[in-house]
């Protein structure tokens, strides 16, 4: 697993990344390029390789500062006392070849370890679906709102808002492999 | 020229003397102050188009130094609408042409005869020699001069500061196209340059490429001494740049390419007033009211060579605090702290904070920091923070305690709420964009966006 940031030359793989699997705006936001540019600007990137290729993303977007999109859906001072201890983690993506075993716990694991010795983020928002929303509870995550309701520009779309800790994200992650 | 230069040197080497070897009294000082005074103002409204209509109702023959707060300013503005017709004098009289570098509007003119660049230039040569005396006491060594570009007075001025003191100096801009970073990290290294001219940004960008390049900043050069200017730098920046380099570094001079060297280091790193050739006025920065020549406000000058390009009563938009020394001599009398520029006061949470004070909560105690970045959001009717900064492949502490750290620092001096992130990779602009303006290259600003409003 590695850090970026945007400038790096593995940006472009990341976004292409992204695309592929959650397409270029997934909850159709307005005014979503320069939301998005300002997130990006502004989050850590951590990759996840297989020899030189990135098969796997998650962006890192401090709460706190009205920049992520669970910001916008949620207020989230409601959950969380201070924000700025806490980040939203966005755009997980895996590549389809490495799901099922044990890369994203892996994945997660080393995300885990880096956040811990780097930052002072201790808490985790995830506004997610489905299947996600169910892996984040497997690792130790609780449901803080069900039914989140976004309407976006075409379509509405219902997320769940997941609770997590990072030590406790850790020690779950650690325990399952 | 030259003649006029010969007969200038007569009379202001021998007060320069008295002045740095404390035999000029203050009687002295003020008689000198009111002859060039009245010198000055003649010279402006006889030479310059636009002093001749701004001053046409002052009667320099009977002017004494407490008429000169009843004389109008002079502001960025009024440099900007007269353009050359500030000047003094037809260009062709100058030696020099520089510009301003037009961050904030267009450039300004700002070329100098002989005399106001010899005038300006003794005091800095007073700065180096002290400096170099410190560092090299029994020894030789050369000076690395990085300068921003060829229409700005750092490398002319430095180069004749060198001449002056007979020093070697190497001229090693990395930007120019014949240099670049390879080149001016090799020279740098080649020559042992054990003092470097350069700006606070451009000397942090310089250990980044320093260490992209396999070089340890710390080991594999020979400096001792930076001498600053064209930014401010705070005592943290310099602990950092210590901890960077394992180079002390000075401000070495405080001045603008209008106004020139106002004041300079010495070797305690204290900046001395240059009151041969000034006339210094603190100002409430809102009501323009003189506050007398100490004290805390904005920094108003009238320079009192009459060269290409005096200003009168010229307000310079710094905020500065001003200390007397009773009982120091004449030279070191009276110090200035130069608090920054007004332009770059930022307010958060409605309290206004200098770039000095934010950089200062950032940095203060961190070391083997290569830059940083501020970005301002909004949340919640509140101001926040994501402070950046990019560490040095050569910093051993512990990361995830140096943020911590750093966040209830910036809560508790600055009243916000921050995430503090150590990123990889700012833009080169973050730290090279300082030698224009501080605010620009540092701070990006959300809080006026669609953003903020949400």
């Amino acid at each position: 697993m590695q850090v970026i940031g945007t400038a790096s030359e593995l940006f472009e793989s990341v976004i292409e990344l992204r695309r592929r699997y959650l397409g270029t705006n997934p909850a159709r936001e307005d005014d979503f390029d320069r939301r998005e540019a300002l997130r990006d600007a502004s989050s850590y990137h951590l990759i996840y390789l297989d020899t030189d290729e990135i098969v796997g993303t998650l962006r890192v977007t401090p709460l706190g500062h009205g920049l992520s999109f669970v910001e916008r859906a949620v207020d989230v001072r409601r959950y969380f006392q201070h924000p700025t201890d806490a980040f939203d983690a966005n755009r997980l993506v895996l590549d389809e070849r490495y799901r099922g075993g044990k890369h994203l716990r892996m994945f997660l694991l080393q995300a885990a370890i880096w956040l811990k010795a780097n930052t002072h983020l201790r808490f985790i928002s995830a506004l997610c679906r489905g299947q996600l929303a169910a892996l984040y509870v497997g690792l130790g995550g609780r449901v803080l709102m069900d039914d989140v309701a976004w309407a976006g520009e075409q379509a509405e779309r219902r997320y769940s808002l997941v609770y997590l800790e990072l030590e406790s994200l850790y020690n779950n992650v650690i325990g399952a492999n | 020229m030259k003649k006029h230069l010969d007969t200038f040197k007569q009379q202001y080497d021998a007060i320069h003397h008295a002045y740095w070897n404390d035999s000029l009294s203050d009687i002295a000082l003020a008689a000198w102050h009111q002859e060039k005074l009245r010198e000055v103002v003649g010279h402006v409204k006889q030479s310059s188009p636009f002093y001749a209509r701004h001053l046409a109702q002052v009667d320099e023959r009977s002017l004494t130094l407490n008429d000169l707060c009843t004389l109008p300013f002079t502001t960025k503005d009024d440099l900007r609408e007269a353009g050359f017709e500030i000047l003094s004098g037809p260009l062709e009289d100058s030696i020099f042409y520089y510009e301003t570098t037009g961050t904030t509007g267009p450039s300004t003119p700002c070329p100098r005869d002989r005399r106001e660049s010899y005038a300006s230039n003794r005091q800095l040569v007073m700065a180096y020699q002290s400096v170099i005396e410190k560092h090299f006491a029994d020894e030789r060594t050369v000076v690395g001069i990085m300068g921003p570009t060829e229409v700005h007075s750092f490398g002319d001025t430095l180069g004749d500061v060198c001449t002056q003191l007979d020093l070697c100096s190497a001229k090693i801009w990395p930007h120019s196209p014949v240099i670049g970073w390879p080149k001016a990290l090799q020279l740098l290294k080649d020559l042992r340059i054990g003092v470097l001219a350069s700006a606070p940004g451009l000397l942090l960008a310089m250990a980044k490429e320093a260490e992209q390049q396999g070089f340890n900043p710390r080991v594999d050069f020979a400096l001792r001494a930076f001498m600053m200017s064209g930014e401010l730098c705070t005592p943290a920046l310099k602990n950092n740049l210590y901890s960077l380099w394992g180079a002390q570094a000075y401000n070495s001079l405080y001045g603008s390419q209008e106004t020139m060297v106002i004041a300079a280091c010495n070797a305690n790193d204290q900046l001395v007033l240059h009151r041969l050739n000034y006339l210094i006025e603190v100002l409430d920065p809102k009501s323009g009211k003189s506050l007398g020549s100490e004290g805390e406000g904005e920094l108003c000058v009238t320079m009192l060579i009459p060269g290409s390009k005096p200003l009168i009563r010229y307000r310079t938009g710094d905020l500065v605090s001003i200390q007397s020394r009773l009982g120091c001599t004449q030279s070191m009398r009276q110090t200035v702290k130069v608090v920054g520029r007004i332009k770059d006061a930022v307010h958060l949470n409605d309290r206004p904070f200098s770039a000095a004070q934010i950089e200062q909560a950032l940095l203060e105690g961190v070391e083997q920091c290569l830059g940083y970045q501020i970005v301002l959001s909004r949340d919640n009717d509140r101001d926040t923070v994501i402070a950046k900064l990019e560490m040095s492949r050569f910093f051993s502490g512990d990361c995830g305690r140096l943020v911590l750290l750093i966040k209830e620092r910036l809560r508790e001096r600055l009243g916000v709420e921050a995430t503090v992130m150590v990123v990889g990779d700012l833009g080169e602009h973050v730290n090279l964009g300082s030698w224009f303006s501080w605010k620009e290259a540092r701070i990006v600003d959300q809080r006026q966006s669609r953003w903020g409003q949400q």
